[in-house]
């Protein structure tokens, strides 16, 4: 089941934990200096290699052999990096397990890019499940390891364990109180990184924002992973605090704004992106602090995901404009209502 | 004072290469910087998060104390990739560009990481809470270093601070004097830790 499918990730604050592991073969230069004769070398020898070693069945996605639309869906997905769809793919595979918890990009930056995503705050088990890849890759080829450097990778900020571990967090509460701010000089205090996951600049879009491990050098997988986990935690918990304070003071009017985007959301005969995202995060709110009802059993993570252009595209291949895609998706919406 | 490769921004980024005795000079906005490989990916330069922390203090020092040794002609025998490739995109070509660019390459990850050396699952061993199984060095090793901030260090995270808020400012010439005391007293503590590193090397040979 795709991460955005489970409920967890619909339930609270925190979406989804990422890990990334970047790994390259000891035999070939890294994937921006190597041939196109390697490339196809480093694929085969990925696809050989688990195909022996695993006991689950992988499959295999030729980048170059897909639409630039299927290629958005991966990308909306979080499965595949925008630098892994840029240009030309030829050379570049994607490896993915029929529970589309686990996926390796080969020939990205690195030779390999082995990522777990699961839904709400579960880093270690996306840790596992991701590492669990990599010791089978381990078992079939030569990993480039150095005892000081630890897994070496193209860019130096990612040597050492060639983890990066990432949160999805919807702040709504702490955003419009104007504490992100001072979260991300907070979080970069302590070696963490904010990044709002939609939008550009200081204002992310539906409030989204993504927290993630910066140092990789010198500290464990463990140590990084629990340092992540305990301030997501305590990020949680202010937002949670900054929630009532807005619902305690802010009385009629933010129910009365939760449930005006609530009215548009549901009713609406088209919508843009941009205006899903704010309507979509008041509605959220709304739900979680008890505004809003009759919408218990919808999961918020999955609309989320599934009123992104190139998924409406997907569905309905003839709404190639970005008028009629905002009228497919408010149709989508009032579907998730019925 | 504006950036002198791009004309247009104010330089915010003074980087000095030194060179069999002559020195470059480079006044350049955070835009030039980034592209010249002088800096990290990623927003960190958006944050103001800089102060007294042991990791953004040691970023700042990377392209301001530090003096890559710069010859033009090394080349990786094995990828193709050269310095000055490897300066302006900031990505090694290969698992040997990191000894043949060595001397270049180990100053600016140690300002990225700390003076550290791995921790965590290896290839041969999966534990990733950086019990050392089968390495040679010891976690304390590490521990003591990162918990006891010695008077130098103190001094080091001061001085950067004050760079940072001279750069700031503006004031060029209060921050090229801090700059030179920072880089005095990281050259002394580069020589500390090479013949610390160098005393471990022997104690552990097998
Ligand atoms: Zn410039
Ligand atoms: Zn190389």
């Amino acid at each position: 089941m795709k991460w955005y499918c489970d409920r967890k990730s619909s339930d609270g604050v925190v979406l989804s934990s990422r890990v990334r592991l970047a790994r390259n073969l000891a035999d070939f230069p890294y994937p921006r200096k190597c041939s196109e004769a390697d490339k196809e070398k480093i694929c085969e020898t990925v696809k050989s290699t688990l195909q022996k070693l695993a006991c689950e069945r992988f499959n295999y996605i030729n980048m170059n052999e897909l639409s630039s639309a299927e290629r958005s869906v991966l990308l909306e997905d979080h499965l595949i990096s925008p630098e892994f769809c840029e240009g030309d793919c030829a050379g570049r595979m994607l490896v993915t397990d029929e529970q589309s918890t686990v996926s390796i990009m080969v020939n990205e930056e690195d030779h390999l890019r082995i990522q777990s995503i699961m839904p709400g705050l579960d880093i270690l088990n996306a840790y596992e499940r991701a590492s669990s890849v990599d010791d089978i890759i381990a078992g079939g080829a030569k990993e480039a390891f150095d005892k000081k450097l630890g897994y070496l990778t193209s860019c130096p900020t990612n040597l050492g364990t060639g983890m990066r571990a990432s949160v999805m967090l919807h702040l709504p509460a702490l955003t419009s109180c104007g504490q992100i701010k001072a979260l991300v000089n907070l979080m970069t205090k302590i070696g963490l990184t904010v990044r709002g996951l939609y939008g550009e600049g200081s204002d992310a879009d539906g409030c989204l924002y993504q927290i993630s491990n910066q140092i990789t050098l010198g500290v464990s997988e463990r140590d990084a992973i629990d340092k992540l986990t305990n301030a997501v935690k305590q990020v949680v918990e202010r937002e949670r605090q900054m929630r009532e304070t807005l619902l305690s003071g802010g009385g009629l009017d933010f129910e009365d704004s939760i449930c005006r985007s609530y009215g548009i959301l549901r009713y609406a005969k088209k919508i843009s992106s941009k205006e899903f995202l704010k309507l979509w995060s008041d509605v959220k709110f709304g739900v979680e602090s008890g505004v809003i009802k009759d919408m218990q059993n919808i999961n918020l993570t999955r609309l989320l995901i599934e009123v992104m252009p190139a998924h409406i595209m997907q569905k309905y291949p003839e709404s190639s404009g970005p008028a009629q895609r905002d009228t497919k998706r408010a149709e989508i919406i009032k579907s998730y209502f019925i | 004072m504006l950036c002198e490769a791009c004309g247009k921004n104010q330089a915010t980024f003074f980087y000095k290469q030194t060179k069999n005795g002559y020195t470059i000079e480079k006044n350049l906005c955070s835009e030039c910087a980034k592209k010249q490989g002088l800096s990290l990916p990623g927003n960190l330069f958006d944050f103001s998060g800089f102060g007294g922390d042991d990791f953004f203090g040691g970023l700042l020092g990377s392209f301001v104390g530090n003096e890559p040794r710069i010859t033009a002609s090394e080349t990786c025998p094995r990828c193709g990739m050269t310095l000055g490739e490897l300066l302006h995109g900031g990505r090694v070509g290969c698992s040997e560009c990191y000894n043949i660019f060595k001397d270049s390459l180990m100053p600016t990850i140690t300002k990225i990481h700390g003076n550290v050396v791995h921790c965590g699952k290896t290839p041969q061993n999966r534990d990733i809470s950086g019990q050392y199984v089968h390495d040679t060095v010891k976690p304390e090793d590490s521990r003591e270093e990162k918990q006891e901030k010695s008077e130098s260090e103190l001094k080091l995270d001061k001085l950067k601070r004050l760079l940072r808020e001279a750069i700031d400012k503006q004031e060029y010439e209060d921050a090229a004097k801090y700059r030179d005391e920072i880089r005095a007293i990281e050259k002394q503590q580069e020589s500390k830790q090479e013949s610390e590193d160098n005393k471990k090397d022997g104690g552990d040979a097998e």
